[in-house]
């Protein structure tokens, strides 16, 4: 054995020395056990929370690449009602002159999604008020057209008495996205009117097309021309 | 869970060597249990598999010398204690046999070895206190045998010398 060894064997038994008084908890497999389980919840947690913004992430872009579809509107979007007496009609008299003109849009902003219902009027196969057709509108090229189309009534500041109505009547909904309330626009037909919550339009442009067009047609032995 | 009733086994079975083995790597005994601990938490979830191969104990090893190589470099402070009755693995008897002498050096020694850099008391406590081939030494923690041997020599070489030069004062002074 030469000089290096003997040295060797003499650390080895002196760091034997230092340490082999000591003992290690008894209770040290059940403390890993605990603690490599709460680890092992740590890290679910924050993959959980990173998958739930990932598929955040990953529905943006979705959405930003195919700006035609809202998912996240869709999701959200109002059904129609089989009757059209199931909605809560505050206001079916238009409202006197408010002074608004028409300042403010029937429609602001950018809705995210709409939901045309179309119901039976009179005279109809369907029994009246009954639901005929609908749409649900999540291209965002289709909003605008529809939104423009609505934003071309004009507020009306008369009274007015119409004597077909009301009958062959539409519902439009406009949603903003999660967490806010939806427009309600009620389509008049016969009179060619729009009804909101605070006032009454007259209805311009095409309308009465797009309406048709997405939800079909009123089957009346009457129907007048295009509105 | 079997593997897990065969985990628990395990540590019972060799937790004393790792305590003593972290004891000289942390030089407080405190800090080596919590070292173990640390360790052995993340070998549980892989247990299953590490079980299955055969070397659990060189797995353990490793990661019980990544995870004291990791907080050395991760601790810009150090907590000091100041109960007298609680001060680390320096103050602790050493043992219920030997002289005044062999204390002497032996606590000597566990000051020498705080002084070496981390990766080579992890050489010096690899090769000579768990008494692991240079190869293995290599794979534990990670580089060539070259620089285990180097790094062996190194640090052996600092001990001996200090060790040596703590004997021959004593014995100066034993003279006078």
């Amino acid at each position: 054995m030469n000089e290096t060894d003997e040295c060797d064997d003499v650390l080895h038994n002196l760091l034997h020395a230092n340490v082999d008084h000591i003992h290690a908890s008894t209770d040290l497999a059940d403390r890993v056990e605990v603690g490599a389980r709460r680890r092992r919840t740590a890290r679910r947690s924050v993959t959980g929370v990173v998958a739930l913004v990932a598929a955040g992430a990953v529905a943006g872009v979705l959405t930003a690449i195919h700006p035609g579809s809202v998912p996240t509107a869709a999701a959200q979007l109002p059904r129609c009602a089989q009757q059209l007496n199931t909605y809560l009609r505050a206001e079916r008299r238009p409202k006197p002159n408010q002074g608004l003109g028409n300042a403010k849009p029937l429609v602001p902003g950018t809705p995210v999604g709409a939901v045309v219902c179309r119901y039976a009027g009179l005279n109809e196969l369907r029994p009246e008020g009954d639901l005929a057709g609908s749409a649900t509108i999540t291209d965002k090229a289709q909003i605008s057209r529809l939104q423009s189309a609505v934003n071309k009534s004009q507020i009306f500041t008369g009274a007015m008495y119409c004597p077909f109505g009301p009958s062959d009547e539409a519902v439009m909904f406009f949603t903003y996205g999660r967490g806010t309330a939806n427009l309600e626009v009620f389509y008049d037909r016969w009179c060619g009117m729009l009804h909101t919550a605070d006032a009454s339009y007259l209805v311009r442009g095409d309308l009465y097309q797009i309406v048709t067009n997405w939800t079909g047609i009123w089957q009346h032995p009457a129907t007048p021309s295009a509105r | 869970m079997d593997e897990q009733i065969g985990f628990a086994e395990f540590v019972a079975l060799r937790r004393d060597t790792w305590v003593r083995a972290a004891c000289l790597l942390t030089g407080d005994v405190h800090t080596a249990e919590d070292l173990v601990q640390t360790a052995l938490i993340r070998v549980w979830p892989r247990w299953k598999r590490v079980s299955a191969r055969g070397d659990a104990d060189a797995y353990v090893r490793a990661v019980l010398t990544n995870v004291f190589l990791t907080s050395v470099r991760k601790r810009r402070w150090r907590e000091v204690t100041t109960d007298p009755h609680d001060a680390g693995l320096l103050n602790q008897a050493p043992g219920k046999s030997g002289s005044s002498d062999e204390v002497d050096q032996r606590l000597h020694l566990l000051r020498v070895l705080s002084d070496l850099a981390p990766r080579q008391r992890a050489v010096i406590v690899l090769r000579y206190y768990l008494d692991l081939s240079e190869a293995e030494t290599a794979t534990t923690l990670g580089c060539s045998v070259g620089t285990i041997k180097s790094q062996a020599a190194k640090g052996a070489a600092k001990l001996r010398n200090s060790i040596m030069a703590a004997s021959s004062s004593k014995a100066k002074e034993d003279e006078r």
